[in-house]
């Protein structure tokens, strides 16, 4: 499981995944394997508009409320995602759903974002 | 085998037969067990009163502070004795499973608070303490106060709170947490340790954590420091690095099970490691 994982992780991160992998990898896989799915969607989410959409259903899904580590969840990755695509669309995603986000919670995930030298406001 | 001053106890728990009666929650053997427990002085007055001793939350308040005072009037060395006594008992186990189930059916928050202020009273009492606070935790059931807390810390319904089981390590710990500057939450249901890049990071203990949630935090903590504080990013890319530093947080558990040799407990810790396991590792199409 572990070896496998670690195989996973490296081609997500390698970007040797189609988009389909990834989106594949952010609704089945476990934690690791979508966080980074997640996070290698970034990229092409910069040049194909649609693919936001993938990660705001990916913050807004309650499975990703699983702490990944510490207070981080997978959801909070989710939402430092549509920041770091750094589009119109993508931090007005990212703000409607931080603000909509219920606390403690909320301010878990403004602590990760800051932490992440990510704009949270 | 019970000293004196326990006949006190067994007194004013028998008033609490006619409301025992009552409730349809406990069923017919549990609550016989329940009675010949205290017919052999082997249930707490405290114990009794919280839970069955009385019809309304507000008299439950009441009781708990009376019992308080009189527990403070006793001398030390005859709490010490009750305590022990106690805490030697396997009645005792029983009557604690039982309450479990009562406690699911109440509303604990009112009843928390009114403990939280007899702690205090037998907080120096040392091994009394210890014996209140494993009945303390049995009265936060899961669900109460979130599935994630009474999930996670699977010691604290046998050691009760760091604070009290192990005072001076607690503390020892929260002095080297502070003196590293790390961003220290209190927050009750939560257990968690989150690092930053190039910084300390932030641990979010529940006031009443068990020294075996507490050990498993820090583990984390010294691991990453140990690291250089690379932040989250060099663990999410290599699952096996993830992997370990999971596995030496549940170990510290673990062991402590193993030292208690309370290895259904130790048991369970290893289920929720696994299934931690599974949770972080999986692919898709796998397993």
């Amino acid at each position: 499981m572990l070896t496998e994982a670690q195989q996973m992780t490296d081609r997500i991160r390698g970007n040797e995944c189609s988009i389909e992998e990834l989106t594949d990898c952010i609704r089945r896989g476990g934690l690791l394997v979508r966080t980074n799915a997640l996070e290698a969607l970034v990229i092409h989410a910069q040049k194909k508009e649609d693919l936001i959409d993938e990660l705001v259903a990916a913050a807004s899904d309650p499975i990703n409320q699983t702490r990944l580590m510490g207070t981080v969840s997978v959801a909070h990755v989710a939402i430092a995602c549509l920041l770091r695509v750094g589009t119109s669309k993508s931090f007005e995603k990212a703000r409607a759903l931080i603000q909509s986000w219920p606390e403690p919670d909320r301010t878990d995930l403004i602590w990760y974002l800051r932490s992440e030298n990510l704009p949270v406001k | 085998m019970m000293c004196k001053h326990a006949e006190y106890y067994i007194k004013t728990s028998s008033r609490c037969f006619p409301v025992l009666e009552s409730r349809q929650e406990i069923t017919a053997a549990e609550m016989q067990s329940l009675l010949d427990a205290t017919d052999r002085g082997t249930v707490w007055g405290p114990t009794a009163t919280l839970f069955f001793g009385a019809s309304t939350l507000d008299e439950v308040v009441a009781g708990i502070a009376t019992e308080a005072q009189q527990y403070r009037n006793l001398r030390s060395r005859d709490r010490g004795a009750l305590s022990r006594s106690l805490l030697s008992d396997t009645d005792f186990q029983k009557m604690q499973s039982a309450l479990s189930h009562e406690a699911m059916n109440a509303d604990v928050a009112p009843i928390q608070r009114a403990v939280n202020s007899w702690s205090t009273v037998v907080g120096a009492a040392g091994t009394a303490a210890r014996a209140y606070n494993s009945l303390r935790s049995v009265s936060i059931a899961p669900g109460r106060r979130g599935a994630f807390l009474s999930d996670a810390d699977l010691l604290r319904a046998r050691l009760g709170p760091a604070e009290v089981s192990h005072a001076d390590e607690y503390a020892s710990i929260l002095r080297q947490l502070r003196e590293a500057e790390v961003d220290i939450d209190f927050r009750p249901g939560s257990l968690a340790y989150s690092p930053t890049r190039g910084g300390p990071g932030r641990i979010i203990l529940d006031p009443d954590a068990s020294m075996g949630a507490v050990r498993h935090e820090f583990r984390h903590f010294l691991d990453i420091q140990e690291a250089g504080f690379p932040g989250m990013g060099p663990y999410l890319a290599n699952p096996k690095e993830f992997w370990r530093l999971e596995f030496r947080g549940y170990m510290e558990e673990i062991n402590l099970a193993r030292q208690l040799r309370d290895f259904e407990t130790g048991r369970k810790i290893v289920e929720q490691m696994r299934a931690r396991r599974l949770e972080l590792l999986q692919i898709p199409g796998g397993w």
